[in-house]
């Protein structure tokens, strides 16, 4: 697996140089992963002002911990940012959270549409929470593959990985996310839909 | 190909139009709270200066001296207890 060799340094050079305080290499690593991160992130709250908020959190986190993400060694960065991503994104949610579902009777009567949008929005829930059941890298890939508009070549740039290891991660991280999905009582997904 | 899952994947999140700009937006407000970060001072490190031995020698010992010899004086100077037939005494003379 090789680090990436477009835009000259890789993450990993420009997250060393970000811990420096270099805010050219900060800002050359936001625009290598902002716009994806945007989109993906859109996609997962459903609101492109609170992907905006959220995406800026994460890379003011990434400014303030980049020397002690070095320190963490191990995850790549591309990784840890699609995790970071999601888990704010799923904090994000859990602050806006609406009505619960047992109360929808009401929001039927008062609003056309709130009883799907809560439905919805509870099947959103239940594949976040399955997500989380994943590896790291299941996770990523998998997050990457339905949450942004990327084909897998290109996922498998971002990740670092080739494009065979991609597909393999996408398969065990598709078969897990399944059984993640039977656990929380969703045996036939044609159910959920 | 496409399973159940991709399908019900991409109908539970279906895709959100992101405006052109937004990404560059998030650049430019990261940046500037980035430089907002670094103006800030870090207790750390300014913590981190002041207990270092130099300090300590040059400021601290000193201090801690003349903070001593402080106490010491104003015990010095501090009016002795006296008992109740003193005061008893010193009244009785001044009556007189």
């Amino acid at each position: 697996m090789k680090g990436r060799q477009d835009g000259g340094a890789g993450d990993d050079g420009l997250l060393r140089a970000v811990a420096e305080g270099d805010h050219r290499a900060f800002r050359t690593l936001m625009e290598r992963h902002v716009p994806i991160l945007l989109g993906f992130a859109a996609r997962v709250l459903g609101s492109p002002h609170d992907a905006e908020e959220v995406v800026q959190e994460v890379f003011v986190k990434v400014w303030t911990g980049a020397g002690k993400w070095q320190a963490d060694g191990g995850a790549r960065f591309s990784t840890w940012v699609y995790r970071v991503t999601l888990n704010a994104c799923i904090d994000r949610r859990r602050l806006k959270r609406p009505e619960p579902l047992d109360q929808a009777d009401e929001l039927a009567d008062s609003a056309p549409g709130s009883l799907d949008q809560a439905m919805a929005r509870q099947r959103q829930d239940i594949v976040l929470a399955a997500l989380q059941d994943l590896t790291e890298a299941q996770r990523a890939a998998l997050s990457l593959h339905y949450f942004s508009q990327l084909s897998a070549p290109e996922a498998a740039r971002i990740l670092n990985l080739s494009v065979t290891a991609m597909e393999a991660s996408l398969i065990r991280g598709k078969r897990a996310l399944k059984a993640a999905l039977k656990r929380r009582g969703i045996e036939n997904l044609g159910d959920i839909q | 190909m496409t399973d159940g899952l991709d399908t019900l994947m991409r109908g539970t999140f279906p895709p959100v139009a992101v405006d052109d700009g937004a990404a560059a937006r998030i650049v430019s407000a990261t940046m500037a709270r980035a430089q907002q970060l670094d103006q800030r001072p870090d207790w750390r490190h300014v913590l981190q200066g002041l207990i270092r031995p130099g300090f300590l020698l040059r400021y601290a010992m000193p201090m801690a001296a003349a903070a001593l010899c402080g106490l010491v004086f104003a015990e010095t100077l501090a009016p002795r207890a006296v008992s109740p037939l003193d005061s008893y005494s010193v009244f009785a003379a001044g009556y007189q």
